[in-house]
């Protein structure tokens, strides 16, 4: 059954999840030091991925035994089994009539953090678990490409060296998702259903969604990867005393088409001072959600 | 004596429920764009022609569909299911179904409660491990104004 099904490769704050591609994210957090991923599939829930900030490697049997008493109160008559090496991670499972869990934690050095792992394990269910705990990967280094990409809702971006996540927001037909460094930001936006909205005019789309009188576009009609391309170069709004005093940021938008996709890709860049930076510098990609990965 | 409220549907409850159409309906096509006429229920005090006279009131109501709204329309033929039409929708374009099905199912909301559509959900089936309950039909009332929308067998 694990064979058949097309999956789809979430990275998220350094941790790297092979999930079926069925399954959607419901829930999500961009916090380093504490947050969680929830996964469903269209009738139930499926795996919850969640992380907490931990100077050191906990007492795995500690901490198990604390999650087993509690198990125990809620369902007494359940059976447990412990593995400490299952693929990598410390494992609990729980056993009952209702329905059985399985519990797997990790630590997650170069991070600091403690990363678990709750999958309820229905009929048939049980390779896909441990599919997914055999393929996750956790990066190797704090703040190597590993750790820096970013891959979820059909958007992958692999910003640059010094910059991190800081929110996402996934929305129907839009996925944005924001990286920072210092004072300079970078949203990515996918703006999905572009057969319904877009009319082949790139220029006449982003002056839509800028507003904004004083930008200047140009139209890049390239013929690397992304197409045809417009830019635009502003200032971002801001009170009048802040853009005199030249407190205001640069703003630069780039938007093309991904007809693969069905999607826009609006991406806005704010820098402060500094040397300028490029688009080709992040390496951003819009998967059409329907391909899968195989 | 109150009576007992029916249990939430299940997810796979609500993925199996099937839109009907409310036969009353007038559909009229503008281009891209739909118009639905749903018939309102007249209020108790404009129930006699004197009344309706210096009171009048509009009998039915406009719901204007788009482009993805007329889709969704079109799709709901009495057959197929919430989770197909979510899929089709999804398929045609190149969404993820849990985006089609968030989409497909905030739209059946809005026209369930402006009265265009009743959701008819099945029963609960054996493996779904929740207590058996009856199929029920989920009536739409017009929330903006407190009316209520005529659907099927001339009352709501």
């Amino acid at each position: 059954m694990l064979q058949t099904l097309a999956m789809q490769t979430i990275d998220w704050l350094g941790l790297r999840l092979r999930v079926p591609g069925e399954w959607a994210m419901v829930r999500h957090s961009a916090k380093v030091d504490r947050g969680r991923l929830a996964f469903v599939d269209r009738r139930r829930e499926r795996l919850l991925a969640y992380w907490s900030a931990c100077p050191g490697e906990p007492d795995w049997d500690r901490m198990f035994s604390d999650h087993e008493s509690l198990e125990r109160q809620a369902h007494p008559g359940a059976r447990f089994i412990r593995a400490s090496d299952w693929f990598g991670w410390q494992v609990l499972q729980r056993r009952c009539e209702d329905e059985d869990l399985l519990r797997a934690a990790r630590y997650d050095r170069p991070r600091n953090r403690v990363i678990e792992l709750v999958a309820p394990v229905h009929e048939g269910q049980r390779e896909v678990i441990d599919g997914v705990l055999a393929d996750t990967e956790l990066a190797a280094g704090a703040d190597d490409r590993a750790a820096r990409r970013f891959a979820a809702f059909d958007l992958r971006v692999t910003p640059p060296e010094g910059w991190a996540l800081r929110d996402v927001s996934a929305r129907v037909g839009e996925v944005a998702a924001t990286f920072d460094a210092g004072r300079d930001a970078l949203t990515v936006r996918r703006l999905g259903m572009a057969d319904v909205w877009f009319h082949g005019d790139v220029h006449k789309a982003l002056t839509q969604r800028l507003l904004d009188p004083r930008a200047r576009f140009s139209v890049d009609r390239g013929t690397g990867r992304r197409g045809t391309t417009c830019r635009s170069d502003s200032l971002e709004k801001g009170p009048r005393i802040k853009r005199f005093a030249g407190r205001l940021r640069r703003r630069t938008d780039w938007l093309w088409h991904v007809p693969a996709a069905n999607a826009v890709m609006h991406v806005t860049l704010l820098q402060g001072r500094g040397e300028p930076v490029e688009l080709d510098a992040f390496d951003i990609d819009c998967l059409d959600a329907l391909a899968g990965e195989a | 004596m109150d009576k007992p409220k029916a249990a939430k549907p299940t997810a796979a409850q609500m993925l199996a429920a099937v839109p009907q159409r409310n036969v009353r309906v007038e559909v009229e096509r503008h281009g891209h764009e739909l118009a639905l006429w749903v018939p309102v229920k007249q209020r108790w005090y404009n129930d006699n022609p004197l009344t309706r006279a210096l009171l009048p009131m509009k009998g039915r109501r406009r719901v204007i569909l788009d482009r993805l709204g007329r889709e969704v329309w079109e799709a709901c033929d009495g057959r197929r299911s919430l989770e197909a039409i979510a899929e089709l929708f999804a398929q045609k374009h190149r969404l993820r179904f849990h985006e089609a099905r968030l989409a497909v199912g905030q739209f059946l909301r809005d026209m369930t409660e402006r009265g265009c559509v009743v959701m008819v959900v099945p029963p609960v089936a054996e493996s779904d491990r929740r207590p058996p309950q009856a199929a029920m039909a989920v009536k739409g009332r017009d929330v903006r104004r407190g009316g209520r929308a005529l659907v099927a067998g001339g009352h709501a």
